[in-house]
């Protein structure tokens, strides 16, 4: 293929997603500390920008892998006539591959949406004041707060993904081009 | 006149097999040159390394007398190079409608609304498809499919159209047909055609020369007349003897 094969760099950029994802959250927490912890990024550190960072930096490989495979499944002569056609990288993706592969990157979306909200391990270690997860909502009210409350909290966590599954299933079910 | 498309000294590799072994190739301006050889002979791998997918491990890639990749390096990417394909499996995008796969190259190389428009129903006009226009990939027969893919090609108005064996899956009575069309619509723009194929037949319809390809080698190239007359390996002649050419010439 044209662009998606990349070239060897792509290799070292799946590894390191790959070993973001099953290295223990506690290292890639503290290594994301290290990193964004400084007065130059203290505004990404400091809000909720820091747990993006952190859910983008753990789970990427999730999605990022489904779309792969995905589109490795339909033929490589569609990217490469656009190629051919004169299209940019750009063209490329949003005229072709979006359009075609909007299931996949649906998919792929709601497959790494559902790791992000369910995550409790990454962002504990640097939810902003105040911006925590709801996962480390519960978890911190688990020990001294309300049982109706955490029991509430739980259900809200579970209507949100199924509310978000839900919402993807109907957009999956709508009819394609013949 | 620089050759449109030039190939000097081409050697690739897969690994340790051989797949294309010092191959020189020109295909003159305006000419239709078709590519023969047997499946797996390196056939389609000459056209990817032309349209800039893959770079040749040693030797150059010219188009029109520019160096577009040599010695494992692409040095013009495949969108800068103004080829069009049409592949075996046509790869038509079928999110897109007819006038929607004809217009993304246009679009692409910045050609204004009104001249795309232009182009696009003349183009359709000529293949016979001007009212489907609105219908996707998946709602059109195989042989007007086949149409759309050589007009995607042609309306692109582009330095050479290079063609991977598209007639391959296509019966004999449609396959006559398309041949047809091909030749026209190829002879009166006078566009440069390298066109991929194992089947005589074709090339006999089509081409105004032949190149043999053998294992990754180029055995001949010339008119018909010239392979005829002196067939330079056991492939050729073999070509030349098979039941195929005699029936071509008895036609």
């Amino acid at each position: 293929m044209a662009w998606p094969d990349g070239g060897p760099e792509r290799r070292y950029w799946t590894a390191l997603t790959v070993l973001a994802f099953v290295a223990p959250a506690v290292l890639l927490g503290i290594g994301l500390i290290a990193l964004w912890n400084r007065p130059a990024t203290a505004f990404v550190y400091g809000g909720v920008g820091m747990i993006v960072v952190g859910y983008i930096g753990r789970y990427a490989v999730v999605g990022l892998r489904t779309l792969t495979i995905i589109i490795a499944q339909s033929s490589p002569h569609l990217e490469e006539s656009a190629a051919a056609a004169g299209a940019g990288y750009l063209r490329w993706l949003t005229r072709i591959v979006a359009p075609l592969h909007w299931r996949g990157v649906l998919v792929a979306w709601l497959l790494a949406l559902v790791f992000c909200l369910r995550d409790f391990e990454t962002a504990v270690l640097f939810y902003p004041p105040g911006g925590e997860p709801l996962t480390v909502r519960i978890f911190t009210l688990e020990a001294n707060g309300p049982e109706a409350v955490v029991a509430a909290l739980a259900v809200v966590q579970t209507a949100v993904t199924a509310g978000a599954l839900a919402i993807g299933g109907v957009l999956l079910r709508r009819r394609s081009t013949p | 006149m620089k050759p449109a498309i030039e190939l000097h000294d081409v050697t690739l590799r897969y690994g340790d097999s051989p797949v294309l072994e010092g191959l020189s190739l020109a295909v003159r301006q305006g000419e239709i040159l078709t590519l023969l050889g047997p499946s797996g002979c390196g056939k389609s791998t000459v056209l990817r390394l032309i349209l800039g997918f893959m770079a040749p491990a040693q030797g150059r890639v010219c188009l029109d007398g520019e160096v577009v990749s040599c010695d494992g390096r692409v040095l013009q990417p495949p969108e800068a190079r103004r080829l069009a394909v049409v592949f075996q499996d046509l790869a038509l995008w079928p999110h897109l409608t007819v006038q929607g796969n004809l217009a993304f190259g246009l679009e692409a190389r910045k050609i204004s609304a009104q001249e795309r428009n232009q182009r696009i129903m003349h183009m359709l006009g000529r293949v016979g498809l001007i009212d489907k226009a609105k219908r996707y990939p998946g709602e059109l027969s195989g042989g007007e499919r086949q149409r759309v893919a050589i007009a995607r090609a042609l309306v692109l108005e582009p330095r050479a159209v290079l063609m991977d064996e598209p007639l391959a899956n296509v019966d004999v009575a449609l396959k006559q047909e398309l041949l047809e069309l091909f030749r026209e619509v190829l002879r009166e723009r006078k566009v440069t055609t390298l066109y991929v194929s194992h089947d005589l037949s074709e090339a006999t319809a089509l081409s105004d020369c032949i190149a043999v390809l053998e294992a990754g080698r180029l055995v001949q190239q010339g008119s018909l007349d010239d392979l005829r007359s002196a067939p330079a390996s056991p492939f050729v002649q073999a070509l030349m003897n098979s039941a195929a050419w005699k029936n071509i010439q008895t036609e």
